[in-house]
């Protein structure tokens, strides 16, 4: 009985033992992903990724980058922005001089007008009616998401675009204290606020702006061309 | 603004040089990514037949570069089946919305008697969700779906995508004509035969080649991506209905294993009498013997899908199918995670698949009410999942259940649920989903190493057992040519035969892939 209960300790020291390296692998190439989608995610892209360095307390870099993926009017259907605890390591430990994350983004799909019934006789073409306007204000929101776990619980931001089923800008921004947070819990809880507008019926074209706010944003953005 | 330009479609590079599937399963080096946009402007099908052109010149590219072309659609089959190393087309943008057909293009003798209410002609990009909600509001719906709606119709009907439809069957079952593009100055009108949809003159409107082949029409069917680029795909459709879903655990014992051998209900208490129009068993192995099967029914509703709202008001019986996309769930990495973590410590999985299983799958209190498009609604692919499904004839259901139940009990334990939906089959000449009653078991679970061991291992048993069986053309699989005479016989012969005629060698070898030529459908076979 004691070989056994010797035996059974010692299995379970080493299950402790397999389980902290898991941990700690955990802790090593843990991600967290934010998503901000609309309420019905129907991507007409693959995703583009570029990796964004904020640099001088988001002071830097100044210039847009272009979704330029996005054609025909097609807003955006998600965007992904992935941290780590190594980016958040780096942000306090430059005091947030430097704070780099990762963005992907899937454009929408376009939005077509209904087919005409195809007939024998092709029928005359007809000259495409304009899409309804959109109301002048255009619609918004924001939310907080907490990703939990070293990213093993996440929550999606769904926005209510549920018109244009697209989105013409999303702003993901975190600051100094969310860093030190993610950093104090070994990266467990890593919070991280997105702002979001839908597209405007016509859409517009999106740009990607990596440039920062006051603090350490990336911002997805549109400029009527 | 152009007007020319914007009555051509766009063929835009993304100068990607590799792709990665939704669910992560591989990352594939690539020459080159094109999106394909339709013209800007013009009518619907005068902007549909000018993309045809930019596909026969994208097949003439791919043969003057001498490498491969693949369409891409949703991107979710977990199998290499839409991968190349050459170029991939992204075909989600070829989303022009379903045309309505003329009833003078209807062939008199097409038999269904809606005539052409039935059917649609809808272009390749198309999702499913798309068509949910186009059909919706031309108060029409699709006969039966998968169990999510990210995929294009194109991409799901060319793997044999599927749902529970005891009686309506898979995609493959009302897709009835293929507009394929087949060549650099070549494209095609194919129907059965045998079941005459449209005249010659909508052949005449696309400007194909009008081709009326039953073997020709069975073999592109479940073409895996190797029968051309197929552009539109005329399908029928059924008058919009309400479905009542109902969930709850049912014991696993000898009446239960009667109706999953038979599909014969009169043994069993299910939540409505009569015939399910789905049905689908849920098994946790770890607690099968204690709780027994999720039994999964969907039945067509007689509620007016107008009346849907007062239907699953508070107090009116039924919940609605409401997807909450913002609520928690798992992150991005966690099923990998949890791979990795139960492969380290495998006493951990049956918890973990218990609380797994009591969260998403719970007994349904009240039956849900939605059209098929609202049950089987949004979901977001997250990570690396490990998947494998297989169909068998329906009478060896619970034989094939029990195997897996004790390869788990001996090899295990195996982190993830398996399920069993039984589908009528179809006559798509590779198509799986191939006996005339259908049962298609799956394997969902973490993804290790563990669990890809566990998926060979079945693979094996089953040959081992002479269990028929054919694999998902969109999940895990690992099928050699020796493989393929096994389980496929003579109708790999027949499939090639009809690639021969309807594509030349130049053609075939554009759309020859690894996938392909692993079990012995290469170009030249």
């Amino acid at each position: 009985m004691q070989n056994l209960l010797i035996g059974s300790a010692r299995q379970v020291h080493g299950k402790l033992a397999v389980a902290l390296l898991s941990l700690s692998c955990l802790l090593i190439s843990g991600c967290y992903h934010v998503r901000v989608i609309v309420p019905q995610p129907d991507p007409g892209s693959e995703y583009k990724k570029q990796t964004v360095q904020n640099l001088a307390w988001g002071k830097l870099p100044k210039k847009d980058v272009p979704a330029s993926n996005c054609l025909n009017n097609t807003g955006l259907d998600e965007v992904r922005v992935s941290s780590n605890l190594g980016y958040s390591f780096l942000t306090v430990g430059t005091l947030g001089f430097w704070s780099p994350s990762q963005v992907e983004w899937r454009c929408s799909k376009p939005h077509e007008p209904p087919s005409n019934t195809i007939h024998k006789k092709k029928p005359v073409s007809l000259v495409l009616s304009a899409p309804p306007q959109g109301s002048s204000a255009q619609l918004s929101g924001q939310q907080t998401i907490h990703t939990l776990a070293w990213g093993l619980l996440a929550k999606n931001a769904v926005s209510k675009c549920a018109d244009s089923r697209s989105m013409d800008e999303v702003n993901v921004s975190s600051n100094l204290g969310y860093h030190f947070l993610t950093v104090a819990t070994v990266g467990f809880w890593s919070p991280t606020t997105v702002h979001w507008k839908c597209s405007r019926l016509p859409e517009q074209s999106i740009m990607i702006n990596p440039n920062s706010l006051n603090e350490y944003q990336t911002r997805l953005d549109s400029n009527e061309r | 603004m152009n007007g020319d330009t914007d009555l051509k479609p766009k063929l835009v590079p993304t100068n990607q040089t590799s792709w990665q599937n939704a669910h992560v399963t591989y990352n594939q080096p690539i020459r080159q990514l094109y999106d394909l946009w339709n013209p800007a402007q013009g009518e619907n099908f005068d902007r549909y037949n000018a993309t045809t052109q930019t596909l026969m010149d994208l097949i003439g590219q791919a043969q003057s570069q001498n490498c491969g072309l693949r369409a891409l659609g949703g991107g979710w089959s977990l199998s290499p089946a839409p991968a190349t190393d050459g170029i991939l087309v992204n075909t989600k943008l070829m989303n022009i919305p379903v045309f309505p057909i003329g009833a003078e293009l209807v062939d008199p003798a097409y038999s269904d008697p809606e005539r052409e209410k039935t059917l649609r002609f809808v272009q390749c990009g198309n999702s499913i969700l798309e068509l949910h909600r186009q059909l919706r509001e031309q108060g029409r719906g699709l006969k039966s779906c998968g169990a999510s709606n990210g995929q294009s119709l194109a991409g799901a009907l060319s793997t044999g995508t599927h749902g529970a439809g005891i009686d309506a069957g898979s995609i493959a079952n009302y897709v009835v004509g293929l507009h394929i593009v087949v060549g650099p100055s070549r494209h095609v009108w194919l129907e059965r035969a045998s079941y005459p949809v449209v005249t010659k003159d909508f052949a005449d409107a696309l400007g194909a080649e009008w081709i009326r082949d039953d073997n020709l029409f069975n073999a592109a069917l479940i073409s895996i991506g190797g029968f051309g680029l197929i552009h539109g795909l005329m399908i029928e459709t059924d008058p919009l209905f309400l479905y009542e879903m109902y969930r709850k655990r049912m014991p696993y014992d000898t009446a239960m294993k009667d109706v999953m051998n038979t599909l014969d209900f009169s043994k069993i208490t299910l939540p409505k009498p009569g015939r399910p129009y789905h049905f689908q068993i849920l098994i946790n192995a770890y607690d099968v013997d204690q709780k027994g099967v999720s039994v999964n029914t969907l039945y067509r509703s007689t509620i007016d899908p107008k009346d849907e709202a007062k239907n699953t008001a508070n107090g009116g019986g039924f919940d609605p199918a409401v997807t909450d996309l913002s609520g928690r769930t798992q992150g991005d990495d966690a099923l990998a995670v949890l791979g990795k973590v139960t492969q380290t410590i495998p006493g951990l999985t049956p918890a973990t698949i218990n609380v797994f299983m009591n969260t998403e799958f719970p007994d349904l209190n009240k039956p849900v009410l939605g059209t098929l498009g609202e049950i089987f609604s949004n979901t977001t692919t997250r990570g690396r999942t490990a998947s494998t499904s297989m169909a068998v004839p329906v009478d060896y259901a619970t034989r094939a259940l029990d195997l897996l139940l004790a390869l788990n009990k001996s090899n295990g334990p195996f982190a993830g649920i398996f399920s069993q939906r039984f589908v009528k089959g179809n006559p798509a000449t590779l198509g799986w989903i191939h006996y005339p009653s259908t049962c298609v078991i799956e394997l969902d679970g973490a993804y290790s190493n563990d669990s890809m061991a566990f998926f060979d291992l079945v693979a094996k048993s089953f040959i081992d057992q002479s269990i028929p069986h054919r694999f998902h053309w969109g999940k895990m699989s690992k099928l050699t040519p020796a493989d393929m005479t096994t389980l496929y016989g003579d109708d790999v012969k027949q499939w090639l035969a009809a690639r021969k005629q309807l594509l030349d060698l130049p053609t075939r070898k554009v759309f020859t892939n690894a996938f392909m030529e692993g079990m012995g459908l290469s170009a030249d076979a």
